[in-house]
C-alpha cells in the first residue's frame, strides 16, 4: 500500500490490487501511514502466481472494480478521514489476579500465547535499573504502526517475557538494530517468508547474563536466551504492531519467532569473535541481528577439514544467498589447525554459490553473504542458518551501576540435581 | 487463599498523533488519460500488469495511454531515496492515475 499512498501524495488517483488474504494488512498499512481511505481492490490471483491463465482470470474478474476505484467520486470520509479513537496506553489498564491478568492480556492480543508476568509499576521500576536512559526516551518508532519504542514500553514487554533487568541494555540495542535500515526489519517482520530475528551476542555481557553459547544454546532452558528473544518478539508485536495473520503475513510462521538467541562461544573459539571481526573491541559487548527463516543441522561425512567443508558445500548447493554458519568448537579447532580462518572460510563458502536468488534486496557478497560463528558444545554438528538479508551489529550501552545489577541477579541460575 | 491483585500497565505503544490525509479526486473517466501501471519486485507483479493492460486495451483500445514502472528493489517508495525519486518523477511526468500491483 505504501507505493499507492506515495502516488496519492503526488495527487494521482491510485488503486492497489491486493490478494484477498491481505486485506487486513492493506488496511493497517494505509491507516499506519495516515491515509485510511487509500483504495484497493481485493483480487483472487494466487500469491506469487506464475500461471498466466490464473492471472488473466483473476484480473478479468476485478477489472470493473479497478476502473471504478479510479473513477467513482470520493465519499466524504475519503476526503476528510475521521479521527480514530485513541488507545489508552498510559497508566493502569487492568487490575486483577494472576489468572485474570493472563486472560486480559491474551484476549487483547498482547501475548505470544504463553503466560506472561504482570507488568506492574513496581516491576517496571526494577526493570528500568537496567538502563540510565529515562523511561520516556524514544529509541525509535517501530513499523508498521510507528509505535514509539520508549524505554518504559520496552521494559513492560521485557517483564511480560520474564526477562531480568540486566537484559535491558541488550533489548535497547536490539530495538536499535531492528530500526537500522540495513536490517530491512520493516520488510522481514511482516513478510510471507516468516523471517525470524536471530540475535547473536558477543563480548563480556554473555558471561554476565549467562547467555548460553555452548551445549544446546538454541534449546529452551536458559533464562537469558529464552527471555531476551521472547521480549524482542513482544516488542515487535506490541510496539511495532506486527500481529500474525493481520500485519505479519508469514505463510507458515516460524518457531524462532519465540526466541532465537545465542552467545558466540568465544572461549572455545580459535578465531577472533564476530564483533571484533567487524570492528569492535574485544571487551565491548555487542548484539547482532539478522533475519533467517530456516535452521538446518548437519553432521559431516568426515571430521577433517575436507569432510566438514565438503558436507557443508553439498548441503548448501549453489542457490543460496545469505548464510550464518554455526561451527561447533571441535570443528572450529579442526579447521583452524588446517589453516582455515574465518575470512578464508567466508571466501571459500561464497565461491560455492553459482546462482544467487534475486530477492530485490540487492546482491550480497563476501562478508555480506557469510558469517562464521563458533557455537555449541561437545559433539560434531554444524548449524546452517539461511537468510536473504544483512547482519546489523550494535554496541550495548550499560548503565553506570552495571556491576551492582549483575551481582544482584548473578546467582539466578538453575541448579540441576544429579540423578 | 486470597489472590494478589495486580495493577498492570499496557505493553501497547503510543503513537504520535498523525494528521489523516484524504485521497486524490478521481478521474471522470479513463478515456484520454495516461494510466500508470506500477509493478513491485515480486515475480507476479509484472504479469498481473500485463493482464491489466490487456483488459484496459480490450475496453478502451487506443483511447488510454499506458505507462509502466517496475520497482527494482524491495524498498518501498516511502523508504527508498532512489526508488522514491524515480517513482516520483514518473508520477509527475508520465501518468494521470496509477494501478499498483504487488504480486501478493
Amino acid at each position: 500500500m505504501y507505493d499507492t499512498i506515495f502516488a496519492e501524495h503526488y495527487h494521482k488517483p491510485a488503486v492497489a490490487l491486493v490478494n484477498r488474504g491481505f486485506v487486513h494488512d492493506a488496511r493497517s498499512a494505509a491507516a499506519g501511514k495516515g491515509m485510511p481511505g487509500a483504495r484497493f481492490v481485493p483480487q483472487n490471483v494466487p500469491c506469487e502466481c506464475t500461471v498466466p491463465q490464473k492471472i488473466d482470470a483473476g484480473v478479468q474478474e476485478v477489472v470493473g472494480d479497478i476502473i471504478a476505484a479510479l473513477t467513482t467520486p470520493l465519499k466524504p470520509e475519503e476526503v476528510s478521514p475521521p479521527a480514530r479513537p485513541s488507545e489508552v496506553t498510559r497508566g493502569t489498564v487492568f487490575s486483577g489476579d494472576l489468572a485474570e491478568v493472563q486472560r486480559f492480556f491474551y484476549k487483547r492480543g498482547w501475548t505470544d500465547g504463553l503466560p506472561i508476568l504482570p507488568p506492574t509499576r513496581e516491576a517496571v521500576e526494577e526493570m528500568l535499573c537496567g538502563t540510565d536512559l529515562p523511561p520516556d526516551h524514544v529509541v525509535g518508532k517501530m513499523t508498521p504502526r510507528l509505535g514509539k519504542a520508549t524505554v518504559e514500553k520496552i521494559a513492560i514487554n521485557a517483564i511480560m517475557a520474564g526477562a531480568l533487568p540486566t537484559a535491558m541494555p541488550l533489548l535497547i540495542a536490539g530495538v536499535d538494530a531492528l530500526l537500522d535500515p540495513l536490517s530491512s526489519f520493516g520488510i522481514f517482520e511482516v513478510s510471507t517468508g516468516s523471517w525470524a530475528p536471530f540475535y547473536i551476542v558477543n563480548g563480556p555481557i554473555r558471561e554476565q547474563l549467562r547467555i548460553n553459547g555452548s551445549s544446546g544454546a538454541l534449546s529452551p532452558g536458559d533464562l537469558a536466551n529464552a527471555t531476551i528473544g521472547r521480549a524482542m518478539g513482544l516488542i515487535v508485536k506490541n510496539l511495532g504492531g506486527a500481529r500474525k495473520g493481520l500485519e505479519d503475513m508469514g505463510v507458515l510462521g516460524n518457531p524462532a519467532k519465540y526466541s532465537m538467541v545465542l552467545a558466540e562461544n568465544e572461549e572455545d573459539s580459535p578465531w577472533e569473535p564476530q564483533h571484533v571481526q567487524y570492528g569492535f573491541e574485544p571487551d565491548k559487548s555487542c548484539l547482532t541481528v539478522s533475519f533467517p527463516n530456516s535452521y538446518l543441522q548437519i553432521v559431516p561425512r568426515g571430521t577433517d577439514d575436507t569432510g566438514i567443508l565438503g558436507t557443508i558445500k553439498d548441503r548448501l548447493g549453489s542457490h543460496w544467498r545469505q548464510l550464518t554458519l554455526l561451527v561447533c568448537p571441535s570443528h572450529a579447532a579442526t579447521l583452524a589447525d588446517a589453516g582455515w580462518t574465518k575470512g578464508k572460510l567466508i571466501e571459500h563458502l561464497e565461491r560455492t554459490r553459482s546462482e544467487v536468488p534475486t530477492t530485490g534486496i540487492g546482491r550480497l557478497s563476501g562478508p555480506e553473504a557469510v558469517r562464521i560463528v563458533v557455537a555449541g558444545g561437545p559433539g560434531a554438528w554444524i548449524g546452517v542458518v539461511m537468510g536473504v538479508g544483512r547482519w546489523v551489529t550494535k554496541p550495548v550501552v550499560l548503565p553506570g551501576d552495571w556491576q551492582r545489577l549483575v551481582k544482584k541477579y548473578r546467582d539466578y541460575v538453575p541448579n540441576y540435581l544429579q540423578y | 487463599m486470597t489472590q494478589q491483585t495486580f495493577d498492570v500497565l499496557s505493553p501497547w505503544a503510543e503513537t504520535d498523533p498523525q494528521p489523516l490525509q484524504g485521497i486524490s479526486p478521481r478521474l471522470s473517466e479513463l478515456r484520454g488519460k495516461r494510466i500508470g501501471l506500477f509493478a513491485n519486485y515480486k515475480r507476479a507483479a509484472v504479469p498481473i500488469q500485463d493482464a491489466v493492460e490487456a483488459q484496459l486495451r480490450s475496453r478502451f483500445g487506443g483511447e488510454v495511454s499506458i505507462s509502466r514502472f517496475v520497482q527494482t528493489d524491495s524498498s518501498d517508495a516511502l523508504s527508498s531515496e532512489d526508488h522514491g525519486a524515480r517513482y516520483a518523477r514518473w508520477l509527475k511526468e508520465e501518468v494521470d492515475a496509477v494501478i499498483v500491483a504487488v504480486g501478493d
